[in-house]
């Protein structure tokens, strides 16, 4: 051990610590932003919000790995200036993360046991910096008036920065009337001011309602933009659950900011490849949870951009079974999401899928339950043979190059409507399983297809060897599932017993064949 | 009762202890929470108790003794009033800060992030401190922002919180005196920023939650604003004529007064040959004859009815001036000129 620690002290001197050339270049910034009071100021420094954070995160790593102060004050000579005047810093106090590294950092220069002058100088400084936050007011017609009404500073300024709020997002409520003349002026000019100023505010509870006011209004104004340093800062917050936002208030934010959108649809892909073990019903009320099904069914845009990403990751990884589970949940729920709201919006199944081939669209997403049992099997030799029809039109052209990419691409459309409405999938292994072997075939060519759309290697004529791996699971899964259902199920012992037989030779036809 | 006042006398001496004795060193969190907890105790007794005069007195006398005991065991002990109970976290908050023996641990408790982000009352003595900055910092960030209004929400809120404070000494005491002497204390307090007051007082009687309490402590704050005549021709002066006009519809009362005031301010002006104008003759020069014509046009223009008074009274002036028509001879001639012109 002891010898490793002359090596490690040896690295952490070795690496750069912050050169001194950016510490001015920050501590010019922290002077300048203390001086002026201008909307410029305000902009500057909501600008280097996010790259002042990074700073501070990184002086505070350097401070851990120095031994005391002095040597700290010595790297650094202009750290208690910088930190100092960030303390007076509104911008940077009122946002949660910012002010908790600035006291970190302020706790690193503080010695428990101070040695020295200059160290207990410090001391004494931070204690009086603190204290002052806390307790001092530069606005001292306030602080008289306070005192002599008794009232308590902390429910003064909660009260103010609450009628603050309710003042601002009376303003932003009254719709301008310009009609989109950009040399008028109205009162939208203070959209983006206003939410420039809230990029530290978006972890201040008190502050959700004008927060969210920002984002629902309807913009029908050029002027009425928001800034996108605001809108960026809501969703990193967001994502990292520092700010709890209301439905209305996230789904605009995914209506306002693309990356925002983005950054929830793939946090939910990585979920389910990371957590291969989650139920149907998890995945379901973890998808609800997250409010995509729900922005979706608002937003014909939002919806069409989810789907955009569940496309191209499709592309690139066709077999990834947890992604097309996902896939198949989310349209569920966003289609139950839609049906709640259809009397209040009418979108056309155009609309919500114009690529897809539209012959498919109702077949494919009506569901098994609304229709009759004894349909279904016709049902899917329709589909199947649809399907069949379309991928024979593809390769049958591949010696015309011209169209083949359309043809390519409707193949795939029409793939990935399958995907969304794997339900359908679910139903045909169900049928194979209490099926005589020779009707088989629509249903084997509809799974092929599923797993595996891209006629390569495999051929999608009949087959009956299940050679591949993700047939195997599908089935294993299946008939799993069946099992106890039949156990349980009012059937007649004749019918009981075929499909258990049934299910056994399966069985070990999968057994044999991995 | 016994009771509370024990307690009373706990918490004023939990406050001796955190501001000036050494023992804080062995406080933990869980000694803080208590003594938090003690402070908010009493703002609730202050809040339950500061109309009743007779239990207000019996909680003064006891205060008083405990304040006795403090001075002799701590030198350069600060006295702790009846009213200042009202304000108790906060003192023990600044008391503890300002104690160069208050463990570190303690401090970065305080200013530790709070622990709860909800909106809830949930009172954690966790990151205290940094909640009351992160409201201050965001008031700061917000006020550029609410624009040039004649009120700052500022002098708004203050002006609610003064009727909140108002309408409660008057429902419940019943003596006018006490509610006089509450705001005589609080104009003698603010003397230092007369103008920001005027701005409160003008927010207090223009709030609109119309309730009887409402109604009689803004009446109450009226009469008391007519007896203080420096103050009310301070306010005439201080605030903009847009506010003075809203007043005025509002209340008949501070039309009359207004208008008091905009006489008496005529009738005080003499006129100066080498200006060519009517001048104010008192050593602080508030308002230019200019000025005055345009209150009187502001008023008129927002109470018509008042017109027609105050131009007969005007004119009664004038001729009991000589009524004559050149300029310079009579204020009250010239105004009236100024004013139908």
């Amino acid at each position: 051990m002891s010898q490793l620690q002359p090596v490690i002290q040896l690295q952490s001197m070795a690496e750069p610590l912050l050169n001194i050339q950016e510490m001015q270049f920050w501590l010019d910034k922290a002077v300048a932003w203390g001086q002026a009071d201008s909307p410029d100021t305000q902009g500057d420094t909501c600008l280097h919000l996010n790259r002042l954070r990074d700073l501070l995160q990184q002086l505070l790593t350097n401070m851990n790995n120095t031994s005391s102060t002095i040597e700290t004050m010595k790297t650094l000579p202009f750290l208690g200036q910088f930190l100092g005047r960030l303390c007076w810093n509104p911008y940077v106090t009122a946002d949660a993360t910012s002010r908790r590294l600035l006291f970190q950092c302020l706790w690193g220069l503080y010695s428990e046991h101070p040695g020295n002058a200059v160290e207990r100088k410090a001391n004494q400084w931070i204690r009086k910096v603190l204290c002052q936050l806390a307790t001092e007011d530069d606005d001292a017609a306030a602080q008289a008036v306070m005192k002599h009404m008794g009232v308590p500073p902390k429910e003064y300024y909660l009260k103010l920065l609450r009628k603050r709020v309710a003042l601002l997002q009376e303003n932003i409520g009254k719709s301008c009337n310009s009609l989109g003349d950009i040399n008028q002026r109205c009162s939208c000019d203070s959209i983006l001011a206003t939410s420039e100023a809230c990029v530290p505010l978006v972890t201040c509870p008190e502050a959700a309602p004008l927060i969210g006011v920002l984002l629902q209004q309807p913009a029908k104004c050029a002027r009425a933009s928001l800034s996108e340093d605001f809108l960026d800062a809501l969703s990193s917050a967001y994502s990292s659950q520092c700010s709890s936002l209301e439905e209305q208030t996230v789904i605009s934010l995914w209506y306002h900011n693309l990356s925002s959108l983005e950054e929830a649809v793939l946090s939910q892909l990585e979920d389910v490849v990371t957590n291969k073990g989650s139920t149907p019903q998890r995945l379901e009320e973890q998808l609800a949870q997250s409010l995509l099904p729900k922005a979706c069914a608002q937003h014909c845009s939002i919806y069409l951009v989810v789907k955009d990403i569940f496309r191209s990751i499709l592309k690139q990884a066709e077999g990834v079974e947890p992604v097309k589970h996902l896939i198949q949940t989310f349209t569920s729920c966003f289609l139950r999401e839609l049906a709640l709201l259809q009397h209040q919006t009418s979108v056309s199944l155009k609309a919500l899928f114009p690529e897809s081939p539209q012959s498919l669209l109702l077949p494919l997403l009506t569901l098994p339950s609304e229709m009759p049992q004894e349909a279904w099997r016709r049902h899917l030799n329709w589909l199947s043979g649809s399907l069949q029809r379309l991928t024979e039109e593809e390769e049958g052209g591949d010696r015309d190059s011209s169209g083949s990419t359309k043809r390519h691409h409707k193949v795939f459309e029409a793939w990935f409507l399958l995907v969304q409405c794997g339900h359908w999938v679910q139903v045909a292994v169900q049928l194979l399983v209490t099926s005589e072997p020779e009707d088989c075939g629509p249903l084997l060519w509809l799974l092929t297809f599923y797993h595996h759309p891209t006629n390569q290697w495999h051929h999608r004529e009949l087959q009956l060897v299940v050679d591949q791996s993700g047939l195997v699971d599908e089935a294993a899964c299946v008939l799993s599932s069946l099992q106890p259902r039949l156990n349980e199920g009012s059937r007649s012992s004749d019918d009981c017993n075929r499909v258990h037989l049934r299910i056994t030779a399966l069985q070990n036809t999968l057994i044999h064949s991995v | 009762m016994e009771a509370v006042l024990k307690n009373l006398a706990s918490t004023a001496e939990l406050l001796a202890v955190a501001t000036q004795s050494g023992a804080v060193e062995q406080w933990d969190k869980q000694t803080l929470t208590r003594a938090f907890q003690w402070a908010r105790y009493c703002e609730h007794v202050f809040n339950r108790f500061h109309n009743n005069p007779a239990t207000r007195r019996i909680m003064e006398k006891q205060l008083q003794l405990t304040n006795q005991s403090l001075r002799a065991a701590f030198p350069g002990y600060t006295e702790i009033s009846f009213s200042d109970l009202s304000r108790c976290q906060h003192l023990l908050l600044v008391g503890l800060l300002n104690n160069p023996d208050l463990p570190s641990s303690i401090l970065k408790i305080l200013f530790d992030s709070p622990v709860n982000t909800k909106k809830s009352e949930y009172q954690d003595v966790t990151g205290f401190c940094s909640h009351i900055i992160q409201c201050k910092s965001a008031c700061k960030v917000l006020s550029p922002l609410t624009g040039v209004s004649a009120i700052g929400a500022d002098a708004e809120v203050q002006g609610v919180m003064l009727m909140e404070r108002l309408g409660a000494l008057l429902s419940q005491s019943g003596k006018a005196s006490q509610t006089e002497h509450f705001l005589d204390s609080v104009l003698q307090g603010c003397e230092g920023e007369a103008e920001h007051f005027c701005q409160v007082i003008a927010a207090a009687l223009l709030t609109t939650k119309t309730s009887a309490a409402q109604t009689a402590a803004q009446d109450f704050l009226l009469d008391w604003l007519q007896n203080k005549h420096s103050e009310l021709q301070h306010l005439c002066s201080a605030l903009h004529t847009t506010l003075l006009t809203d007043l005025a519809k509002k209340h008949l009362k501070f039309r009359d007064a207004y208008c008091g005031v905009l006489k008496k301010w005529t009738s005080d002006m003499e006129y100066s040959i080498n200006d060519g104008e009517w001048v104010q003759t008192s050593t602080n020069q508030t308002v230019s004859f200019k000025r005055l014509t345009e209150h009187f046009l502001a008023l008129f223009e927002a109470c018509p009815a008042q017109r027609e008074d105050v131009e007969k009274e005007l004119n009664a002036l004038k001729i009991s001036d000589g009524d004559f028509d050149v300029r310079g001879l009579s204020v009250w001639g010239d105004l009236l000129s100024a004013l139908n012109k």
